[in-house]
């Protein structure tokens, strides 16, 4: 058991820094939560479901299509909604939010109430020591890890990466630096559209496409900033292992209905003892 | 003609106005200071003239109107400016820091870096610290760093000396006036010291609640009563 747990732990956990990322990167860069972000994963889904299995397009198509959907998304958001709201995190807020609540009574209209089941993106099943994974979660596990590896070579190394750091840690130092703010907030944007559609794919072949599946994503991401109370890239990969092994360890030994509660459960403690976050500190 | 001219400047916060028709003339490779106490409008001057506020009136740098310029244009043009309390990025080693200073002037890091190092050779020796645990005297040393890290033909300096110990106070003074005689580079300073800001500058404007003076030689300063009674106490 102790070996499925840390399989399991693991395995989800990527996947929940996966779904985080883009999260975390907009609060850091904005210091606003985009609570439209599920959108972005509940689109990544549906458009790759239309593209693979409505249209007939190939496995790559689908998935190149789906995250132009995020990356123009999380755009559209930042400069129609966001931009113009700016200054004021309470009102980005409440408009991300209506946003999510129209894009999921969209969705319905579109799609249909009824769920869709989606094909994985491989098949196959992984055998060892007694325990099987399907090859789509060990590629989703793969994904997770490379492309969160290269925003972090991204981020460390390039002039660009490091303007976003900047605008992060001090806004008027990058700006003297000649790193326009607006700029660099439209790169992150698009960026959070991106992993949120990439997250997206793979989040709704593990469970199943709907009209709501943008909440649960949401609170992961949520949890992911309280608890690591960042948006240090490599504070986002650790917090997302500590909700990932939290709920994997009480689903498996306590109850499989605790999935989900676990990490709210969390955020409360969290809030409690450490308000600022285990990490405490915004910048990316 | 002057390369940093400035003429009738009026600067607003909301309602509140910070620069009353704030007028100054830079000719190059000159050390020049803005001298005045807390809250006279120094940090608003230069931010003004870097493009972060709400401003109207001229401003030209070599001959090129920049009052209505966005800063990542007027970095580009040459002015380079390291802030009060340096706003350096806290969670990046001091190269990374420098290298966002690179961010307008990609063909020249290896030459710049070599240049800040060659000024600060405690930079060079502390290159992967972050700068949140950096002594003051050492982030004003990166700020500096940053700022020169455009190839700037005119350095801005906020307050320089500003909680700093008078031994490191000297060394800053040291690398300006370096700076300025080895690669003629100009340089505008403000300063609470006026001691310091006299000992530094070739010409030196007063600037109270956001009026300026006449530009004067240290040496006209020293005799004029008014500003022995406002910055040298007793
Ligand atoms: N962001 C701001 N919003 C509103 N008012 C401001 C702002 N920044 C400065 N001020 C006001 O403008 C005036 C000039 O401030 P400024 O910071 O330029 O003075 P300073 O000479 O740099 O002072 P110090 O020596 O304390 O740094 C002050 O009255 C200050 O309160
Ligand atoms: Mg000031």
């Amino acid at each position: 058991m102790a070996l499925q747990i840390l399989i399991q732990g693991f395995v989800l956990s990527g996947l929940y820094a996966l779904i985080a990322v883009g999260f975390t990167m907009i609060f850091s860069v904005g210091r606003v939560l985009n609570l439209a972000y599920g959108v972005y994963i509940m689109l990544g889904g549906y458009i790759y479901y239309a593209a693979l299995q409505e249209a007939g397009l190939p496995v790559f198509a689908s998935f190149i299509l789906a995250i132009l959907a995020g990356v123009t998304f999380g755009l559209l958001t930042y400069l129609l909604l966001v931009r113009r709201l700016e200054d004021n995190p309470i009102a980005v807020e409440i408009s991300t939010l209506i946003l999510a609540v129209v894009m999921q009574a969209l969705i319905v209209v579109i799609f249909g109430a009824a769920p869709k089941t989606m094909w994985p993106v491989i098949r196959g099943v992984l055998r060892f020591e007694g325990i099987s994974v399907t090859m789509n979660i060990l590629l989703a596990t793969g994904v997770s890890w490379v492309v969160l590896g290269s925003l972090m070579a991204f981020v460390r190394y390039t002039h660009l990466g490091r303007a976003i750091r900047a605008v992060s840690m001090d806004r008027k130092g990058a700006v003297i630096s000649g790193i326009e703010p607006s700029f660099i907030s439209m790169v992150t944007w698009a960026l959070s559209g991106a992993f949120g559609a990439i997250a997206g794919v793979f989040f709704a072949t593990f469970t199943q496409l709907d009209s709501h599946m943008w909440v649960f994503p949401l609170i992961i991401s949520v949890a992911v900033v309280i608890v690591g109370g960042i948006g240090s890239i490599v504070g986002s990969l650790i917090a997302a292992h500590i909700i990932g092994f939290v709920e994997t360890i009480t689903t498996t030994i306590i109850a499989a209905e605790l999935r989900g509660v676990s990490t709210m459960l969390l955020i409360i403690l969290v809030l409690l003892i450490r308000p600022k976050g285990l990490f405490g500190r915004a910048e990316l | 003609m002057a390369q940093l001219s400035i003429s009738g400047l009026d600067v607003f916060y909301g309602r509140a106005q910070a620069l009353h028709g704030v007028s100054l003339e830079v000719e190059a490779g000159r050390i020049v200071a803005v001298v005045g106490p807390n809250g006279a409008g120094k940090s608003t001057l230069l931010d003004s003239i870097i493009g972060l506020t709400r401003r109207r009136g001229q401003i030209q740098f070599e001959g090129r109107d920049i009052g209505r310029m966005a800063p990542a244009r007027i970095v580009r043009l040459g002015i380079g400016y390291a802030p009060e309390r340096g706003n350096l990025f806290p969670f990046m080693g001091v190269k990374e820091n420098l290298l966002v200073g690179a961010y307008r002037k990609r063909d020249a890091i290896e030459e710049n870096l070599r240049t800040v190092f060659d000024l600060f050779p405690r930079l060079e020796e502390r290159q992967n610290q972050e700068t949140a645990t950096q002594s003051g005297g050492e982030r004003q040393m990166a700020s500096l760093g940053r700022a020169l890290m455009s190839s700037p033909k005119l350095l801005m300096v906020d307050e320089p000396t500003l909680g700093l110990a008078p031994r490191v106070c000297l060394e800053i003074a040291a690398v300006l006036k370096d700076l300025n005689e080895r690669l003629g580079l100009t340089i505008v300073i403000t300063e609470q010291n006026a001691n310091f800001a006299m000992s530094l500058a070739q010409e030196v404007y007063l600037l109270e609640t956001g009026r300026i003076g006449d530009r004067r030689t240290p040496e006209e300063l020293r005799e004029s009563a008014d500003i022995a009674a406002a910055y040298f106490g007793d």
